[in-house]
Parts: C-alpha cells; sequence; structure tokens
C-alpha cells in the first residue's frame, strides 16, 4: 500500500516536472521568435487583403484587356510583415525602391518606380499607376514587382521579394482579329436523308481593335462539297451574300466588336449514300494588319465539337435503325468471356506441359 | 543372365501439377484483382484516358473526327465510347502475363513473353475499340454482334494463338 503510493508520487512528480519542460521550451521559442521578429524587416507581397488593415483587394490589374495604346491600372502592395522596421546593415532606417515591370525584370520591361523612404513593421504601402500600352507588342504580358531589388533593406527573408501579379494583361492590336463558326440544321429536323435541305449558320465575329473593312476580293466563301448543291438562297445580317455556282460568297464590313450572321441553303444530293459524311468549312479572308488588304485566312469552327477550326459535318442516314445514341462502354470480355478464356488457356497451359514432357521422355 | 526393369515414368509429373495449381491461383488472383479495379474504376482513369487518347488518334488518322472528354470518345454525331476499366484488355493481358510466368521457361523467354503479351494485347484491343467506335457510328445495328460475338471471339483465340506461339517457339527455345 505505502510502495503504491511511493510510485504514485513519483509519477506525479514526473509529470509535472514533463510539463514545466515543455512550457519552458515552448516560451523560449517565442521569445527567440520574438527577437528574431523585431531585428529585421520582412517585405512581400499579400496575396490578399485579408491579412491587412485594409481588408481589400491588394494586387489588382484593371482592365485585363485592351487595345494598343490605352492604359491600364495597376495597384500593387508591399507589406513588412515583421514586426521591425525597414534598416539597412548598419541598423539605420533605411528606404527601398519598388520597381514594376512587365515580362522581364530588365530596364528595357520597366514600367515605373517607387522609392518607399521606410516602413515601419506591421505596416503596408498600396502603389497605384497607370499604364500606357503604346509601344507595347500586341499579345499577352505579364506584370511583375520588385521589393528592394538593390538590398538596401536587410530582412528575414530576402528571398520573396519579386512577385509575378495573378491577373495578365492581353494588348491587342489595332486591327481586326477575326473568329468564325459555323453551324447546321436539317430543315426538316431529324437525320439527314437524301434530298434534304440544310440551313447553314455562319456567324463571324470581330474581336479585335479595328474595323474589318471591305476590302478587295470575297471576305468570306465556302465552296460546298460533293454531296450537297447549293440552292442559291443567302442571306446576310449585313454586307452582301451571293451563290455562285456551288460557293457561297460574303463582301461587307465588320465593325470593332461587332459579328455579321451568314445564312445559306444547300441540299443534299439524291444519290447520298448511307452513313456518308459531308464535311464544309468557310473562310473568312481578313486583314491582319489593317492595311486595306485581306492576308490572313480562318477556317471556321464547329462549336459542337471540342476541336478547334474543324469543319462542320453529318452524315446521311437511310436505314430506319435508330442510331447509337449516348455513351456507351464495351468491355473487352464478358464476365462469360472470361470464364471461357481462363478454361482455354489452363487447358492449352496443361496440354504445352504435357508435350513438352512427352518430347523431354523421348529424346 | 542378366534382368533390366523398366519403370515407365507417368505422362503427367507431379511438378507439373503443382504448376498447374498455382497458374489457377494466379488466374484468380487476376480476375479477383480485377474485380476490384472494375469496382474502383477511378483508380485507372489516367489508364483509361490514354486509351481513349490513342484510340481518337488512331480512328483520326483513318478519317474519322473524334475528339475525346476524359476517358470518352466522342463522334461528331451522338455516338461514344466511355473507355472504363474493363475494355482496357486489363484481364486479358493479366491472364497472359500470368500463363508465362507459370509456364516452364527462361528468365528471358518470360520477359519476352509478358511484353508480347502486354504489346499484342493492347494493339488487338486499339484495334477492337477502333473497328467498334466505326461501326457505332455507320452500322449501328451491327453494333452488339460485332462486340459480343465477333470481337470477344476474335480477342479469346488471338490470345490463345499468341500464348501457344510463344509457348511453341520462344519459352521452347529458351527452357529453363
Amino acid at each position: 500500500m505505502l510502495q503504491k503510493r511511493k510510485r504514485e508520487r513519483i509519477a506525479l512528480q514526473l509529470a509535472l516536472g514533463a510539463s514545466v519542460l515543455v512550457i519552458l521550451v515552448t516560451l523560449s521559442t517565442f521569445v527567440a521568435a520574438a527577437d528574431d521578429c523585431g531585428k529585421n524587416a520582412e517585405l512581400w507581397f499579400p496575396a490578399d487583403g485579408t491579412s491587412l488593415d485594409s481588408g481589400v483587394s491588394v494586387q489588382e490589374i484593371t482592365p485585363s484587356s485592351v487595345c494598343q495604346g490605352e492604359t491600364i491600372g495597376i495597384t500593387v502592395t508591399v507589406d513588412n510583415m515583421s514586426c521591425g522596421p525597414t534598416t539597412n546593415s548598419q541598423g539605420d532606417p533605411a528606404g527601398f525602391d519598388l520597381m514594376i515591370y512587365y515580362d522581364q525584370y530588365d530596364s528595357a520591361h520597366l514600367i515605373d518606380t517607387l522609392h518607399v523612404p521606410g516602413l515601419d513593421g506591421c505596416e503596408h504601402i498600396t502603389h497605384t499607376l497607370t499604364w500606357s500600352t503604346s509601344g507595347i507588342e500586341p499579345g499577352t504580358h505579364s506584370i511583375l514587382a520588385w521589393a528592394d531589388p538593390h538590398n538596401t533593406v536587410v530582412e528575414l527573408n530576402e528571398a520573396n521579394n519579386k512577385y509575378t501579379m495573378p491577373t495578365q494583361i492581353v494588348v491587342y492590336p489595332y486591327a481586326p482579329v477575326i473568329d468564325a463558326t459555323k453551324t447546321y440544321s436539317d430543315v426538316n429536323g431529324g437525320d439527314v436523308k437524301p434530298d434534304d435541305t440544310i440551313q447553314y449558320t455562319v456567324v463571324i465575329t470581330n474581336n479585335g481593335c479595328a474595323d474589318q473593312t471591305d476590302n478587295a476580293g470575297h471576305e468570306f466563301s465556302d465552296a460546298l462539297p460533293a454531296g450537297l448543291y447549293a440552292t442559291g438562297a443567302a442571306d446576310a445580317s449585313s454586307g452582301t451574300a451571293a451563290v455562285d455556282g456551288e460557293t457561297i460568297y460574303w463582301d461587307g464590313v465588320i465593325t470593332s466588336g461587332d459579328s455579321v450572321t451568314i445564312t445559306f441553303v444547300a441540299k443534299v444530293n439524291s444519290d447520298a449514300e448511307d452513313g456518308q459524311e459531308i464535311c464544309n468549312q468557310g473562310h473568312v479572308h481578313w486583314d491582319s494588319n489593317a492595311d486595306g488588304t485581306n492576308d490572313a485566312d480562318e477556317p471556321t469552327d464547329d462549336p459542337s465539337t471540342a476541336i478547334d477550326d474543324d469543319p462542320t459535318c453529318f452524315t446521311v442516314r437511310i436505314s430506319d435503325e435508330p442510331a447509337l445514341v449516348g455513351t456507351i462502354d464495351a468491355p473487352t470480355l464478358s464476365e462469360w468471356a472470361q470464364i471461357t478464356l481462363s478454361i482455354l488457356i489452363v487447358l492449352s497451359f496443361a496440354a504445352m506441359l504435357i508435350t513438352r514432357r512427352k518430347e523431354k521422355s523421348a529424346s | 543372365m542378366t534382368t533390366t526393369s523398366h519403370s515407365k515414368k507417368p505422362l503427367v509429373q507431379r511438378t507439373d501439377v503443382l504448376r498447374i495449381l498455382l497458374f489457377i491461383i494466379l488466374l484468380a488472383a487476376v480476375a479477383a484483382g480485377m474485380t476490384f479495379l472494375i469496382n474502383h474504376d477511378s483508380a485507372l482513369s489516367t489508364f483509361q484516358r490514354g486509351i481513349a487518347t490513342i484510340t481518337s488518334h488512331v480512328i483520326n488518322l483513318f478519317g474519322g473526327r473524334t475528339s475525346v472528354s476524359g476517358n470518352v470518345i466522342q463522334s461528331p454525331g451522338s455516338f461514344a465510347i466511355s473507355v472504363v476499366t474493363a475494355c482496357t484488355g486489363l484481364f486479358t493481358t493479366g491472364v497472359f502475363i500470368v500463363a508465362v510466368l507459370a509456364f516452364p521457361a527462361g528468365l528471358l523467354a518470360k520477359l519476352i513473353g509478358v511484353f508480347m503479351g502486354a504489346t499484342g494485347v493492347f494493339l488487338i484491343n486499339l484495334l477492337r475499340l477502333g473497328s467498334l467506335f466505326f461501326v457505332g457510328v455507320h452500322f449501328p445495328d451491327l453494333f452488339d454482334r460485332m462486340h459480343l460475338l465477333v470481337w470477344q471471339s476474335l480477342v479469346i483465340v488471338l490470345a490463345l494463338f499468341l500464348w501457344l506461339l510463344w509457348a511453341k517457339v520462344v519459352a521452347h527455345a529458351h527452357r529453363s
């Protein structure tokens, strides 16, 4: 009884000692961290404002797409997440530069430089600037920020001073940018059969910053393939659509950001065969550098498929047998086929063993 | 006078029976593994997507216009084939490899056999999926017959033929 009490007392003392030890270690870690924190600054680019007083979005680019020459607003926030102010290697208060670039960290791509005279611990600075994109190559660009590029401030972590803004910007040239889709519908519905009438709808959109003008030559042409013939009917929401033989043409202007819809009708040949796939694709001839000449070609895209710029197709169906629709899976072997294969291969295995044994005995 | 006694060896020896038993146990393991994989179909999703992509490319090489979304091969119409685990030819490959491993042969012969089985069954299955897709789009009424009767029989016959060819030629030449 006495021994049991003694054992309990020792266990209690041990537990108490261990707890004190854990508390001491934890406290010393905190003290060390706080001490470290108080020494040096720690500049970084917060991804959002939740950790700052403002609580608002802190890294912003608006708008994210512009025509070449237009301006973009850029907001960059640098935060000193440490408790210590920005100081140099001698421990004296020091400022730092905040430099904004596009695509590359070099002087040719420098957008703006802001000198920050200093930043106390747990303080941040938000810099907003406007950037003119005149002279910037059309295309997609990244905005980069670099805090303290000359390493004047001593930091706890020097490796997180570069930042790529999460939004990329797109600079469009002062020229048209053309996209085109083409869909079909069987006028009487159901499967496409011989002699059916097919209505095609072509939508041409100008996503560029300049108008597509009515230049020399046709802006759109679509030659009907074998298996189809033109009926002469063609219409357009603007400009002029016409049919010449088995080719459909369109001429006209598409203003920047606008689109034109061309519709035309064709008939399926009487002798079209069951299962025959009929595909065709129109071509938009457009002016990629706004010099008044159509120098680029954009094939129409079938929007019902994931493939880009693919022709628009349908399959002629004569058989009354309903087409297979929906997604099916076709297992390599059914359960019974798996059993059959297993039995046959076991038998073959045994047969080959016996054959080999016979050959061995004979030799 | 001398007497000689001939003790005729049995046609099937104890080691052969053990080998066949081992083969059957391995076969059962393949079947169990396959059942598990079919019940956990997403486990092989990358493999399924890979086979769907390759099959789609092969079909497109021959003038098809398919696109792939995940493990589904889609025609421009409304027909599509979903490549699930059971469509990958994995069971047939497993059976083939197990038969190669259990059969008495040298290491090189077994390595050749495993390669033959994996490649051969993969190609047979690719041909199967491509032709079934073509039949599904153009001759939908023949699809079931083609899938259930023609291709299942063909897969069994071709896999057996391939294994027998290996056992007769390769394993025979590199006996253990």
